[in-house]
């Protein structure tokens, strides 16, 4: 894959989902991005590259989501949404050889099974910092449960499905500059 | 391209390690993260933002914020923010006026106690920031006024007229200062007085208040008297400014007999007030000539 075409593209998901993606926000559900572009690498490069892109995704969404310690103090929380990512990437590359790539609901479908899949994980991760003395898990401090949250976490990545569907075109259309060779050394199958 | 099993062994162990990376980095508690994580995010974010003023422009230009004024002839929308404007002004002089009279309240109750005597100086301060205890310093409070203001190193700082919080430090800058709070101080004189009657001052036992773990004081009794839980210890070292004297430091949370010497009695005393937590003091000490 040529990392610097999908870095450029990563950049450009995570400005939009900050961004941008509000515009088409319903009832507080918006979709995002960045899980479209995963996905998409995911389906066509070989499976260490989709393993990286997944982490180094994971990473800029970590970086650029600030939460408050203590109501003043900014921080981020860097992991859980790198695990998510390469969770999320780990169900789609067995499912890749089922769909039929250039399909845009096939896609759709993918990007929302990864997006859960990213979703529980991170879910996880903050109920065990929810432990930690002076950390709420975030939907203890929008006095919610975790199940609503979960709830709204699946709707989100519905939402991210759809977008992915109207995104397959233009990603398929840049399938050259991606450059994907297709080997999958780390598999006992190739995928 | 062909690659050796000893590259991909190296790219499998440097996978697992970054992963390994993600999970601690993931469990580390949240004040670990504090400070250095956001100074990495923002090599990052400081990029994105070239990015970011196009496209949220592009946003608000799709999808503006509602206004609720939108049908209202233009007329009618200028008056009605002329008229929001003024109540905002309204409610900001009502807000000031109240908490200038908080203010003058706290002022007169740090000057009118009568163990302050009659030349004593206040200056009334709002904590602007707070340094957390670390293993180097027990923590200090930023108030918003310094030398410009008349605060001088030393000064005492309290906390709703009686409440003793800690010391103005030496480094006074112009426009701030730092205060140490009590338990960071060197060891100081107290008398415990029981809550529910009234003690002499001469009956009242003498303790050296030595700061310990946890934010805690102990000192050990040897002369008579039982000094028991719920007892307050009040300042009566002379070596502190005379404004500070009588001041209540703390409340005495265990009592009991030392291990290795059962005749004396060990105390451990509590702050009163938890000095990182204040959001104003009132700054006094001794004036030449009265005020």
């Amino acid at each position: 894959m040529t990392w610097p075409t999908f870095l450029i593209l990563l950049v450009v998901a995570v400005v939009l989902d900050s961004s941008f993606a509000p515009v088409f926000a319903i009832e507080g559900v918006q979709p995002d991005f960045t899980p479209a572009l995963v996905v998409f690498v995911a389906m066509y490069a070989a499976r260490p590259t989709t393993m990286w892109a997944a982490f180094v995704g994971g990473l800029l969404v970590d970086l650029t989501t600030p939460a408050l310690f203590e109501g003043l103090r900014p921080y981020q929380l860097i992991g859980p949404t790198i695990l998510g990512y390469v969770f999320g990437a780990m169900v789609v590359i067995p499912l890749r050889t089922i769909v039929v790539r250039k399909n845009p609901l096939a896609f759709g479908f993918l990007v929302v099974l990864f997006a859960i899949a990213a979703m529980l994980v991170t879910t996880s991760i903050h109920s065990a910092r929810g432990w930690y003395a002076g950390t709420l898990p975030p939907w203890m401090e929008e006095e919610q449960t975790a199940l609503r949250w979960m709830w709204h976490g699946t709707l989100e990545a519905v939402a991210s499905g759809v977008l992915a569907i109207l995104l397959a075109w233009p990603l398929q259309r840049m399938l050259g500059a991606f450059g994907f060779s297709g080997a999958a050394p780390w598999s006992s199958r190739r995928n | 391209m062909h690659r050796s099993k000893r590259q991909l062994r190296n790219e499998r162990r440097a996978w697992i390690a970054a992963l390994l990376t993600a999970l601690a980095m993931s469990l580390i508690p949240t004040r670990w993260l504090v400070g250095w994580t956001s100074e990495v995010a923002q090599l990052v974010n400081v990029p994105m933002v070239v990015l970011k003023h196009p496209v949220s422009a592009v946003r608000a230009w799709l999808r503006p914020i509602p206004d609720p004024r939108e049908a209202a002839p233009d007329m009618m929308r200028a008056l009605e923010s002329e008229l929001d404007a003024a109540r905002t002004l309204y409610k900001r002089i009502e807000l000031e006026n109240e908490s200038l009279k908080e203010r003058i309240a706290r002022l007169e109750r740090a000057v009118a106690r009568p163990e302050a005597g009659d030349r004593v100086r206040a200056i009334d301060a709002t904590v602007v920031g707070v340094t957390q205890p670390s293993a180097r310093s027990t923590g200090s409070l930023t108030l918003n006024v310094g030398a410009w203001h008349g605060v001088t190193p030393g000064m005492v700082a309290t906390w709703e007229g009686d409440m003793l919080v800690g010391r103005v430090a030496d480094s006074v800058q112009r426009f701030t200062s730092l205060v140490i709070p009590a338990v960071g101080l060197n060891a100081f004189e107290v008398r415990f007085f029981p809550p529910d009657r009234d003690l002499p001052v001469a009956a009242a036992p003498k303790g050296l208040l030595t700061p310990g773990k946890d934010g805690l004081w102990t000192t050990d009794l040897t002369q008579p008297g039982d000094v028991a839980e719920g007892w307050i210890a009040r300042l009566s070292d002379e070596r502190w400014p005379a404004p500070a004297r009588a001041l209540r430091v703390g409340v005495v949370e265990q009592s009991g007999p030392r291990d290795d010497a059962p005749l004396m009695r060990r105390l451990v005393v509590r702050p009163l007030v938890p000095a990182l937590r204040v959001p104003n003091v009132v700054l006094t000490d001794e004036t030449e000539g009265p005020q």
